[in-house]
């Protein structure tokens, strides 16, 4: 009994490895599919193929914010910063997407160029092999994704498989269009670039908005505000809360609670109060950075 | 105070600069076909680009002048800092590109025939009215401290630089120096990156909310002269915009009721928005003198959640 307990649980443990490996090895991946597709891409003219690339680019990009974020967003704040450093995490990404929208979008232009003038390069077999690569590198990683997602319940596992599987789909329709090209269909590879250009740009523009609203200071999810809302009127004291604002610093949630108390209570027993409300408020909330209580 | 003539011009300087860069587009792409001049094709492109930003700028503007709502409830001032970061930025990546392709064409294509000189007309006219603009819009932006409409003054003044190079380029080609064009395209792209490099540092400041030395150190000894006020801490001043937001922990008696203190509170908020103008919002948390450390969380627990 204790013996196959204890093997169940090491095999727990090696599958925690297993995933906090495989989110690694994504990364390099989609970082190493980035450069390969792309110099193959611009070298033997393949539009698909490059767009390919900015699609393993918006990837790595997109993983690189999120551990920017788990680092920085931490780092306490100082002198310079005194709220912090958590909005590097959306810096990173509105920068990041609008590099990839200007690429894309002159990939775009190009690619309506060739349509229309019919200068369509030939297919080249390196790129039908960068292609393959990366549909298998691609595949290979969504089932590790997908195994470890199955023994650990993430859903952040499941998300980044699907991204993976959907990388290892966009190669192969690539693959499919250079193989036509070989049989004459030369006009598939600017078409299919297009088609993969638009996904790409509707992706960036979905990180950008997300992006520019956590730095234009959006407030929490509504159900969050209304869970504050419900603790603070539940304290004896409170007589009402006039304003309740928040804000997102990178993950850290800061509060600003506009409240009303007694009159005739003691600056003491304010303090009091408000300490238990920061305490109450902290049990709930997940990343709670500051709660600034202001009485009128 | 903002005069009401500034603030009417604060209004108007983005139109205007829209239907210079609209109208610079037409003219200066129309020359380019008749002269077969690439480098003023390129100016025009130009335009075209500031003309896109010059309107992504007036969707901001209109954005930030919004009141705050549910879903933002510090209002939408930070809309300036991010539409200035996201230009500065695109502009620089456009001068990257600009000269690598240059250095490129300078390389691998070397000399070709020179473009005819009419146009070094269009690259004139390109030239006054950027400067106009340039001049206008720096105006409006100083007067209403908006680092946007700067951020869009800067563009037009990069444009007058290319248009410069237009005219050297086209002259020098014509007398034979035919890489003359390349070169200082290349150096408008330098100093192009430098400008937007400077603006995208100042809005990516605004949007860190980096802290403002002197308001703070101001605020805080006027505060702490306030009658009941026994010691401030943690002066916190960010700018959203226009506006400015101070935080702010006052320290006063423990045993001090709270409609006493709410006047003293009243006070603060009373003098700071008449000493500095930009002021819109003081949030003052009250603390009792005597447990030090009982106040706030310690960053150290903070870290650990």
């Amino acid at each position: 009994m204790y013996i196959e307990l204890s093997k169940v649980m090491s095999e727990k443990t090696k599958c925690a490895r297993c995933a906090t490996r495989t989110s690694w090895i994504g990364l390099w991946d989609s970082l190493f599919l980035a450069i390969f597709k792309g110099v193959i891409g611009i070298l033997t003219r393949s539009r698909a193929l490059t767009a390919s690339a900015l699609y393993s680019l918006h990837d790595v990009i997109s993983g690189i914010a999120v551990l920017v974020g788990l680092k920085i967003s931490t780092s306490p704040a100082d002198k310079k910063h005194p709220y912090g450093h958590g909005n590097v995490e959306y810096i990173v990404s509105v920068f990041t997407s609008v590099l990839i929208l200007g690429a894309t979008i002159y990939l775009v232009a190009d690619c309506i160029r060739i349509v229309f003038m019919g200068e369509h390069a030939p297919p080249h077999w390196a790129a039908l092999g960068a292609a393959v690569v990366s549909v298998i590198a691609n595949e290979v990683i969504y089932h590790f994704n997908i195994c470890a997602h199955k023994q650990l319940n993430s859903p952040a596992l499941h998300a980044h498989g699907k991204h993976h599987r959907a990388d290892a789909i966009s190669s192969l329709v690539v693959a499919i269009a250079i193989i036509a090209g070989m049989m004459g269909y030369r006009s598939l590879d600017a078409i299919v670039a297009i088609f993969e250009a638009g996904h790409l740009i509707f992706l960036s523009i979905e990180l950008l908005y997300q992006g520019g609203c956590g730095l234009v200071d959006r407030a929490i999810k509504e159900s969050d505000i209304s869970l504050i809302r419900q603790i603070v009127s539940d304290m004896p004291d409170v007589r009402s809360i006039k304003n309740i604002k928040t804000r997102q610093i990178g993950r850290t949630v800061w509060v600003d609670l506009h409240i009303s108390l007694p009159l005739n209570k003691t600056i003491t027993q304010v303090n009091e109060i408000s300490e238990k409300i920061r305490q109450n408020i902290d049990k709930k909330i997940k990343y709670l950075g500051n709660v600034n209580i202001v009485c009128e | 105070m903002i005069r009401q003539r500034c603030i009417n011009c604060g209004k108007r300087v983005e139109w205007v600069i829209l239907g210079i860069n609209l109208s610079l587009f037409f003219v200066k792409g129309s020359f380019a076909l008749i002269s077969h001049s690439k480098s003023l094709l390129t100016d025009s492109f130009q335009s075209m680009a500031n003309f896109i930003i010059t309107l992504v700028v007036i969707a901001s503007m209109r954005l930030a002048a919004r009141d705050a709502d549910k879903r933002f409830p510090y209002g939408y001032g930070k809309v300036e800092f991010l539409a200035s970061g996201v230009v500065n930025m695109s502009l620089m990546l456009a001068a990257i590109v600009f000269i690598l392709f240059s250095f490129f064409e300078m390389v691998m294509v070397g000399p070709e025939k020179p473009p005819k000189l009419i146009a070094i007309v269009a690259a004139a006219i390109s030239i006054i009215a950027n400067m106009l603009a340039y001049r206008y819009g720096r105006c409006a932006g100083e007067k209403l401290g908006s680092t946007v409409i700067l951020a869009n003054a800067e563009v037009s003044r990069a444009d007058v630089g290319t248009s410069i190079a237009v005219i050297v380029a086209v002259i020098g080609c014509n007398m034979g120096f035919s890489s003359l064009d390349h070169i200082v395209a290349i150096a408008i792209g330098a100093m192009i990156i430098k400008v937007t490099w400077d603006g995208a540092k100042k809005a990516i400041n605004g949007l860190m909310d980096v802290s403002l030395r002197s308001e703070e150190v101001h605020i805080l000894n006027m505060v702490e002269d306030i009658e009941g006020v026994r010691r401030v801490e943690d002066v916190k001043v960010r700018l959203a915009g226009r506006r400015l937001f101070v935080d702010m922990n006052v320290f006063v008696g423990g045993d001090v009721i709270l409609s006493a203190a709410l006047e003293t509170v009243a006070k603060i908020k009373n003098i700071l928005p008449r000493k500095i103008k930009s002021v819109s919002e003081v949030s003052v948390q009250l603390l009792p003198v005597t447990p030090v450390e009982a106040h706030r969380r310690s960053p150290d627990k903070a870290e650990n959640k």
